[in-house]
């Protein structure tokens, strides 16, 4: 579709698919937003975090390199890392438990459990005219997509769903932990940086005089 | 203001997100011997006897140095603040007895005060009885009976002084009025 024409015409029709998707993309860039926002959240808290737990030793002047700040603060890392994981291993677990004991009484081991797990959600035509357009060379969504599937409730597949839920939740979670472990990380290495670092930025030696000097410096060339 | 700038930190981090993404992968895949190592870690100190996650050992030097310096910092305010202990030799006997000679003072108690009568109180009293005629408004203290009422010496009654009938206060005597003197005033 000629998007010269979309402005030039008087079909209604154009028109209010062109604000349905300015709408659409406004929206998207509003929830886009707030994700990063979140995310930005996450990470900040678990970089303080960092901070907390190696705060007695770096005050205490036990590590007094950026290489033994970095290995002791990893092996903490990979403690809390532990401590994180540990609820959704066991979610996974449990799930997998579940899994082998409905296999071991109806021998399915080749069902897809997503794919029934996938039943109970909307699924749309994304490939229907109209609904993807191409907008200054970007393709984008013009109108809201039909529905393929309605959500169908199989008695059948009820392990199948209950596995999955587990194992969604374990995923979710665990990628939430290691989140929290790259941004520990990351806040250690740069305090291994600023805490050691031996800057001389503002130093100024005429202005900095501890002891009196027997001559005056000379100066500067 | 600050809600534009969180969102635009927001979308920035939205457009980081598939890196961040790779990273939480790579991390996934990391994390799963890390887990099984500490889990087995854990399970060793379980049936040890000890804490599931004990202390690392720069985690315990950390608190005995911070503990020492705490310590050492409370020992110094305590130092400065408590006064110093003086010692006060009380003598008791002083008053019991004056007539007594003041025991000496005992070995070892230093800034006690030395007694200047080591002999015992002289008869006198020590204050200073004034000049005559003038008054005085110093008077000693009367000391007290003592604690033996035979101690206490009978009165003579050829010193006994009879009291006096109190005599009439002399009341100040002022000049008469001058009438001359107010007219000459008036002119």
């Amino acid at each position: 579709m000629n998007p010269f024409i979309l402005f030039a015409s008087s079909n209604e029709t154009d028109r209010r698919t062109l604000i349905i998707g300015i709408i659409i993309l406004l929206i998207l860039f509003l929830v886009i937003g707030l994700i990063g926002g979140a995310l930005r959240f996450l990470f900040l808290r678990q970089a303080d975090r960092a901070e907390g737990m190696i705060n007695n030793v770096v005050r205490a002047h036990v590590v007094n390199t950026p290489k033994e700040l970095r290995r002791f603060g990893f092996r903490k890392n990979a403690r809390a890392l532990f401590r994180d994981s540990l609820w959704p291993f066991l979610i996974a677990f449990v799930g997998l438990l579940i899994w082998i004991i409905e296999n071991i009484a109806v021998a399915r081991w080749s069902d897809n459990i997503f794919a029934d797990f996938g039943d109970l959600f909307f699924w749309f035509d994304w490939s229907a005219e109209g609904v993807i357009v191409k907008f200054f060379g970007l393709s984008i969504i013009a109108a809201f997509p039909p529905v393929s599937h309605t959500p169908e409730f199989h008695l059948e597949h009820l392990c199948h769903y209950i596995e999955c839920f587990f194992f969604i939740v374990a995923i979710v979670w665990y990628a939430i932990a290691c989140q929290g472990f790259i941004a520990r990380m990351v806040r250690i290495d740069s305090l291994a940086h600023s805490i050691f670092d031996s800057s001389l930025k503002d130093f100024k030696a005429q202005e900095d005089i501890h002891v009196t000097p027997e001559k005056p410096l000379p100066p500067s060339e | 203001m600050t809600f534009l700038k969180w969102f635009g930190w927001g979308i920035i981090w939205a457009l980081l997100l598939p890196f961040l993404l790779v990273g939480i992968a790579l991390v996934a895949v990391l994390g799963v011997p890390i887990f099984f190592v500490e889990l087995i870690i854990m399970i060793v100190h379980f049936f040890r006897g000890e804490k599931c996650f004990p202390m690392f050992e720069e985690d315990k030097k950390a608190m005995e140095l911070i503990q020492q310096s705490l310590d050492a910092k409370r020992a110094k305010e305590a130092g400065e603040t408590e006064p110093k202990a003086q010692n006060v030799y009380v003598q008791q006997n002083y008053y019991m007895n004056p007539q007594a000679p003041i025991p000496p003072v005992p070995p070892g108690i230093p800034g006690a005060p030395q007694s200047p009568y080591p002999q015992g109180i002289p008869q006198q009293p020590p204050y200073p009885q004034g000049i005559p005629g003038q008054p005085f408004y110093g008077q000693p203290a009367p000391l007290p009976p003592a604690a033996n009422p035979a101690q206490i010496p009978a009165p003579n009654p050829a010193q006994v002084v009879e009291e006096e009938a109190p005599q009439k206060p002399k009341i100040n005597s002022f000049p008469a009025a001058d009438p001359e003197g107010d007219e000459r005033r008036e002119s």
